[in-house]
């Protein structure tokens, strides 16, 4: 009874630290993942299987050391498997651009964070127009299409306008980082 | 890259995230970041902005719209004012103050609103202002979710927001849904049913309290951590389906339809240690905190609806036997309902027919029925044969070409009283009612299911499996004229045949079929050939016929 109890205690212990790091990391995780495939549905799923495969592996995981780079690996994992089982007609990259970006992922490690402080700030910056369409397709998930409809727009030219807004946001946060000295 | 190159890239980002990208575009898009390092820069840019997008707890959009509707915020300033001591200080210019009061928050921005009463303050007031608003940026008010959709909602009087489209506030309370459902879309991804009568509070993007009813929860991979909280409960979800019941006396019970939660009972404050539920696992928590397994209640919760396609699923498979009925795969169909291969038309309690045999393969479409998309009597002799409006199929053996028994849900009662016509049965049960549902395919003659009608018709709903019993009747032995007769029986998806089996009115074997479908999956065809003996006796049967909703 008392090993009972005691491989118990183990079991929620265990649990409770998997969900503090997997929590803690989620987000890394997910960038990395929605980088390698082109596809935010199949990101998702793919993020599911990665945390499931977590908790399977989770005893091999060793205290202390890289979560995040462990966690990635196991990502990386499902990512291949995804693209060996995938159908002729379904949307993915060639072997050369996964590569591609692989190894800029690799040259390139997480930063701080100050990168998305200053895309709070350069969201403020954008019109209230630009950053209602960006809310309304980013938090309230609205599709594109029904977008289109809402703005009065073709959907061709919403992709063309939501381009241009990203854009934007992308050159204001390199823009502020070069300014504070960060070399991007 | 200059401008017009990376918004062209962007664009080709957007399309592929959302999944609208056509085969031409992907292309341009692998060759644009295969071929140029650039591009590869601003793509993982783009995709991290994204993701800081669409993950919980890192951008907040209502920058401008944050409104302090807590009053005791100022009361408490009134009250300190009232006996500030006189200090002789210039009101501060609003870009003149201390650069650490303007970094305070963690949450939603109130520049504007700080900004436009520090001009009406004294120094010593701002700085005690900074101390109480840090001490209520925890609970700063912002919208955290919008009401998606209802049916029938009745809400207790109220001056929040209870129509669709409306945003809803973290600071509104205990709202209650008298009856009626609604559906609200959580700004972090979480998208929640709830069914009235049911009283419940919005805390933040990623967070509820149910105090009593029921609720299904849909939370998307990107939005992992959603919390439900309960009077003796907390259910942190990590990429799952849920369902949750909480009584009047504040047990709760937690049904898991798909992936994972950790359920850690006890109310806020009390530790207790939390335990793993998994797909098709149900606990139940007491008001002693106690844990217990209970039996999942696979109908017990609405998973989805849509008031404007008039849908509501409990998560039921779609019954094709219904279909053939008339039905809308829920159980309206009319038992001896059925459809004519030979001309397409919808018959009810019809006997057997005399058909004249075709001089050429035709498909007939069915445009009654919605989700039957057409019918045809197979036979090889023509060649290859058409089995729905695109699909041909070239491997169909020579038949008869003749047919004289409906394609039925069950059996008419008309036929029931001809003394040829057996009790069909499969696996030792009889087949012919709503709860033990059959399609009578008696050779020659196939229908086909338009699988991207029923999507439509169930929006946000995935068809993923067919699954059936196929075989011929076993009773026909003792009735039947015939009891050497042989047919074929088949399964063709999207024209691949995917099951195709010899069957014999004296030796029967019902065979298990179980058919994953992907979201492209278009035409469902079932399909019988005479054995080359005739169609004499030949009482094919489809039983328990569903498509097995996700």
């Amino acid at each position: 009874m008392g090993d009972l109890q005691d491989k118990r205690r183990h079991n929620n212990e265990q649990h409770a630290r998997y969900i503090e790091l997997l929590m803690g990391n989620m987000d890394s995780i997910y960038r990395y993942i929605v980088s390698m495939v082109p596809r935010a549905a199949d990101a998702d799923d793919i993020l599911q299987e990665t945390s499931k495969l977590i908790w399977e592996k989770f005893e091999e995981y060793q205290t202390g050391t890289n979560f995040k780079n462990w966690a990635i690996t196991i990502a990386r994992y499902k990512i291949l498997n995804y693209y060996r089982s995938m159908q002729r007609n379904k949307v993915k990259f060639s072997s050369q651009t996964i590569d591609a970006i692989s190894d800029y992922l690799a040259e390139h490690q997480e930063d701080d964070g100050r990168d998305l402080e200053l895309l709070q700030e350069c969201l403020s910056k954008l019109t209230a127009k630009d950053r209602e369409l960006i809310q309304q397709k980013y938090a309230q998930k609205i599709t594109t299409k029904h977008l289109a409809t809402r703005f009065g727009r073709s959907v061709s030219g919403l992709y063309g306008t939501l381009a241009r807004i990203q854009r934007v946001l992308i050159d204001c946060v390199q823009r502020s980082l070069r300014s504070e000295g960060f070399i991007r | 890259m200059d401008i017009k190159e990376k918004t062209e890239l962007s664009s080709l980002i957007i399309e592929s995230l959302d999944g609208n990208i056509t085969p031409e575009r992907l292309r341009r898009l692998d060759q644009l970041l295969s071929q140029d390092p650039d591009a590869v820069e601003h793509y993982v840019r783009h995709l991290r902005i994204y993701s800081a997008f669409v993950r919980r707890g890192q951008i907040y959009f209502d920058t401008h719209k944050a409104d302090i509707r807590n009053m005791e915020l100022w009361d408490e300033l009134a009250e300190y004012e009232k006996n500030a001591p006189t200090v002789e200080i210039e009101t501060p210019e609003p870009e003149k103050m201390p650069v650490e009061m303007l970094k305070i928050e963690k949450g939603p921005r109130v520049i504007n609103k700080f900004s436009l009463f520090s001009a009406f303050i004294s120094a010593a007031a701002a700085v005690l202002f900074m101390v109480i608003y840090v001490k209520y940026v925890p609970t700063a008010a912002s919208s955290v979710a919008t009401i998606e959709d209802s049916v029938n909602a009745q809400w207790s009087p109220s001056e929040y927001p209870t129509k669709v489209g409306e945003r809803l506030w973290n600071n509104e309370g205990t709202r209650w849904l008298q009856k009626g459902m609604v559906k609200i879309a959580f700004d972090y991804g979480a998208e929640v049913i709830i069914e009235g009568p049911a009283e419940f509070k919005l805390e933040s993007p990623d967070k509820m309290y149910l105090s009593s009813g029921r609720l299904y929860s849909t939370v998307p991979a990107r939005a992992t951590g959603f919390i439900v909280q309960t009077p003796y409960s907390t259910i942190i979800d990590l990429g799952t389906e849920f369902g949750v019941k909480v009584d009047f006396d504040g047990s709760t019970d937690v049904h898991m339809f798909k992936g994972k939660a950790s359920l850690i009972p006890g109310s806020v404050g009390e530790k207790k240690e939390g335990v793993e539920i998994l797909a098709s696992q149900a606990k139940a928590v007491n008001v002693n905190s106690r844990v217990q397994e209970i039996a999942l209640e696979a109908g017990g919760f609405v998973r989805k609806f849509d008031s404007k396609a008039g849908l509501l699923w409990r998560g039921e498979s779609l019954n094709l036997a219904d279909i053939v009925g008339g039905g809308d795969g829920f159980g309206t169909g009319r038992q001896g309902q059925g459809v004519n291969p030979y001309d397409g038309a919808v018959l009810s309690e019809v006997g057997s027919l005399a058909l004249p045999k075709h001089k050429k393969a035709i498909y007939q479409r069915v445009d009654e029925a919605g989700f039957i998309e057409g019918v045809f009597i197979p036979d090889g002799g023509f060649g290859r044969i058409p089995i729905s409006s695109r699909d041909i199929l070239s491997d169909c053996p020579d038949t008869s070409g003749s047919m004289n028994i409906p394609i039925m849900n069950g059996l008419s009662e008309i036929l029931k009283k001809v003394e040829t016509v057996p009790e069909i049965s499969l696996q030792g049960q009889r087949w012919e009612s709503k709860d033990s549902p059959v399609i009578l395919l008696h050779t020659n003659a196939g229908i086909t299911f338009d699988l991207q009608a029923m999507r439509k018709a169930m929006p946000g709903v995935a068809v993923g499996r067919f699954s059936s019993l196929a075989g011929i009747s076993e009773t026909i032995g003792d009735v039947g004229t015939r009891k050497d007769a042989k047919a074929e029986m088949w399964v063709i998806l999207d024209g691949e045949i995917k099951f195709r089996r010899g069957v014999r009115a004296d030796a029967p074997i019902a065979y298990e079929i179980d058919l994953a479908l992907s979201e492209e999956s278009r035409f469902l065809t079932l399909m019988t050939t005479d054995g080359g003996d005739g169609v004499e006796t030949d009482w094919c049967l489809f039983a328990r016929p569903r498509l097995i909703l996700e």
